[in-house]
């Protein structure tokens, strides 16, 4: 599955990114490395998709959050 | 002995600028760093009879060489100056922001780390335990509130003591996870490290380790375990929360987030005015009190006629035209700083990013375009947030295409004129929609060349928590700011208009190389449906806008074109203006000139203050010649257009 599929309010873990170089590295930067645990808090047609994600809340843009690969993870 | 010198990393919105000006107070001196658009800031304290020099690095979210940001940090790290560096981080979000700390472990350099924002953290029911951590990490650690002012005695205390008792990172926490990771040979990998310069050699195997694209989230893993294991008993959390405040909601909705947005603009638009009128009224009142004072003068000298016109009218104008205009950027700098420092300015660039990525841009450029409206200057400047280059070009250029405060407040004016109210307000609705049309255009033609496919990066950002504003540190922005475009401005304009007054100086007899140089190409101009003087006054509209009144009066008056240029706009629309600009232009003609100048290369301070941000001729020269042919076409178009309704 990937983020920007996941709906509001549920819970999902972080397997695989794809990009290049820079994208990675902000990506890690703002807390979004391999095994993140991440919270949906708002996915809007045409909007970034809102996450919590060690204690951030981070915007990501649409296309970005289609190159993240996640599986759903319990509490 | 050499003073010792300390280095300020930290990530964006740390609050490193708030510690930066508590530590030095006044004595900072800002610049750039060499050969980049990345602020440079640096200034020293005394502490008990020492002075200690303090350089703030640009914020940046980790030590990978990605952004400009990045590499002048860590190349500064590298080449080993500072004596001391004090990471900041934000306490109340901890888990991330410890990052910096994890991607530093392994540089040979003295540390102490300062946990900002401890009251923040424990209105989130954060508790936090800086002995574990300092036991742990092996350096100093220090809980901190940069807001208050009271804390940074015991800062420079620790600051001291850092210096004195200097403490590197304990490593082997994080090169545990690195060495317990069975799919990465670890142990050769730092066998076949040195270990010389500011590097351990299980840093340099890190660093050959993240080389490859593919082994870089795995790094980054390691890191954030690294942190939680830090974390693990040094901090409790005793409320969680998750989800949106209710305003949060509704500021970052679809729909009702962009009129909340645009009621917040409506509303900062118009407090920046009231900040910069006065400003403006006094910067207008100069030339009435100085030049009856430099007439004297002059008279007393006996200075040559055409000298002392030129110090008489040109300086106290300049003078004037300068103050109002830092006024106006100040008043903008103002309520963006405060609309920023509170943390909305974020949940604006999330609303507007989809716009914006249609321009080929991200949300973070939608801050600039909004400025613009105020200010082109401050709408360059404020490009500085968005993290790529191709970008940030494009977003200035793009910044070029919207009527600035003056711009709008003329164009309506002179619509009025001919085409009465309800004219006046279809020219500001086809103003709008070729505004937009010309931001699309533009990013076409020039979008390409600037952002490559794989530049073009989607937002990516942190949406900080609101909280109050801290005063002082948008005041000393704002200041500097507006300090620094004063002294810009003067010496620009100042140049531009002795070259304008020389040229428009009659000195044969009644002719000036003005109206002889208009005259010669008015075949041309009236093609574009401009008469000599009105093409006279789009040109001067590129000095100023306010201006062209001005210019376009004097011209058909007859009368002083340097005086009447500068004065336009203390003494407004005059009645007789009013009357005789009918007279001499025709309708279709006013319509194409008001497209002309509202769509004209912006003031010559704009196009000063975005070469010093983009330091290149070529995308100067671009974007100049691109909005001389826009508008010259607009003018050309609408003037016909016109010449068949009327």
């Amino acid at each position: 599955m990937r983020l920007s599929e996941v709906t509001v309010g549920n819970k999902v873990k972080v397997n695989a990114i794809s990009g290049n170089r820079h994208l990675l590295s902000r990506l890690i930067g703002v807390g979004l490395a391999e095994g993140a645990l991440l919270q949906i808090v708002q996915n809007e047609k045409g909007q970034p998709v809102l996450f919590y994600c060690r204690d951030s809340v981070i915007a990501l843009s649409e296309k970005d959050c289609k190159k993240i690969e996640v599986e759903e993870a319990g509490e | 002995m050499k003073e010792k010198t300390i280095a300020l990393l930290g990530q964006p919105n740390s609050g490193k600028s708030s510690v930066f000006n508590g530590l030095t107070g006044s004595h900072q001196h800002v610049g750039n760093w060499p050969g980049k658009t990345v602020e440079h800031k640096e200034g020293t304290f005394r502490f008990e009879g020492e002075t200690y020099r303090v350089v703030d690095l640009p914020g940046s979210y980790s030590l990978s060489a990605g952004s400009d940001e990045e590499v002048i940090t860590t190349d500064y790290i590298k080449s080993g100056e500072a004596d001391l560096v004090t990471i900041l981080v934000d306490s109340s979000q901890l888990e991330r922001s410890l990052y910096m700390v994890a991607d530093f472990i392994g540089i040979k350099l003295p540390v102490l780390l300062i946990l900002n924002m401890m009251d923040v953290a424990e209105q989130k029911g954060i508790e936090i335990h800086t002995g574990i951590l300092q036991e742990k990490l092996g350096i100093p650690v220090i809980g901190f509130v940069a807001a208050e002012n009271r804390g940074y005695g015991n800062l420079k205390e620790q600051i001291a003591e850092a210096l004195k008792n200097p403490r590197m990172m304990e490593q082997s926490l994080l090169m545990e996870r690195y060495a317990g990771d069975s799919s990465i040979p670890f142990t050769e990998m730092i066998a076949r490290e040195k270990g010389t310069g500011i590097y351990t050699r299980e840093k340099q195997a890190i660093l050959a380790f993240e080389k490859e694209d593919k082994n870089l989230m795995r790094s980054g893993r390691h890191k954030y375990d690294f942190i939680d294991m830090l974390l693990d008993g040094a901090v409790k959390k005793t409320k969680v929360k998750s989800g949106l405040e209710r305003f949060d909601r509704k500021a970052l909705g679809r729909h009702s987030g962009k009129w909340i947005a645009f009621g917040i603009i409506l509303a900062g638009m118009t407090g920046a005015m009231l900040i910069a009128s006065p400003i403006m009224v006094l910067g207008f009142a100069i030339p009435g009190g100085l030049t009856p004072l430099l007439e004297k003068l002059m008279n007393l000298f006996g200075v040559w006629k055409p000298l002392a016109e030129l110090v008489c009218v040109v300086l106290p104008n300049v003078l004037a035209f300068t103050i109002a205009m830092a006024g106006f950027v100040l008043g903008v700098t103002f309520i963006f700083a405060l609309i920023e420092d509170v943390g909305y300015m974020a949940r604006i660039s999330v609303v507007f990013n989809k716009a914006m990525e249609r321009l080929g841009l991200q949300g973070k450029s939608v801050c600039s375009f909004l400025m613009s409206l105020g200010c082109n200057m401050a709408g360059v400047a404020g490009s500085r947030v968005i993290d790529s280059t191709g970008q940030r070009f494009l977003t200035m250029i793009l910044v070029w295409s919207i009527p600035c405060g003056s711009t709008l407040s003329l164009a309506p004016m002179l619509a009025s004129i001919f085409f009465g109210p309800l004219g006046s307000f279809l020219v500001l609705l086809f103003m709008l929609g070729i505004t937009l049309g010309s931001m699309f255009l533009a990013s076409k033609i020039f979008g390409r060349q600037l952002i490559r496919e794989e530049d073009e990066h989607g937002i990516i950002m942190e949406l900080p928590p609101y909280h109050k504003p801290k005063w002082g540190h948008i005041v000393r922005m704002t200041l500097t700011k507006a300090k620094d475009i004063f002294v810009r401005a003067f010496r620009v304009i100042f140049l531009v208009s002795v070259v304008f007054y020389l040229l428009s100086y009659s000195w044969f007899g009644n002719i000036s190389i003005f109206a002889a140089f208009g005259q010669l190409i008015s075949p041309v101009t009236e093609f574009f449906g401009m008469t000599w003087q009105m093409f006279m006054a789009y040109l001067s509209s590129m000095v100023t806008k306010e201006s062209l009144l001005g210019v376009i009066n004097a011209l058909y008056n007859n009368s002083d074109v340097v005086s009447a240029a500068f004065n336009a706009k203390s003494i407004g629309m005059t009645e007789g203006m009013a009357q005789l600009l009918p007279q001499v232009i025709n309708k279709p003609q006013a319509l194409g000139f008001i497209m002309a100048i509202v769509f004209n290369v912006p003031c010559t301070m704009t196009v000063a203050v975005t070469f010093r941000e983009n330091h290149s001729k070529k995308w100067i020269a671009l974007p100049v010649l691109y909005y001389l042919v826009f508008s010259l076409i607009l003018s050309c178009v609408f003037y016909h257009i016109g010449m068949l309704i009327w």
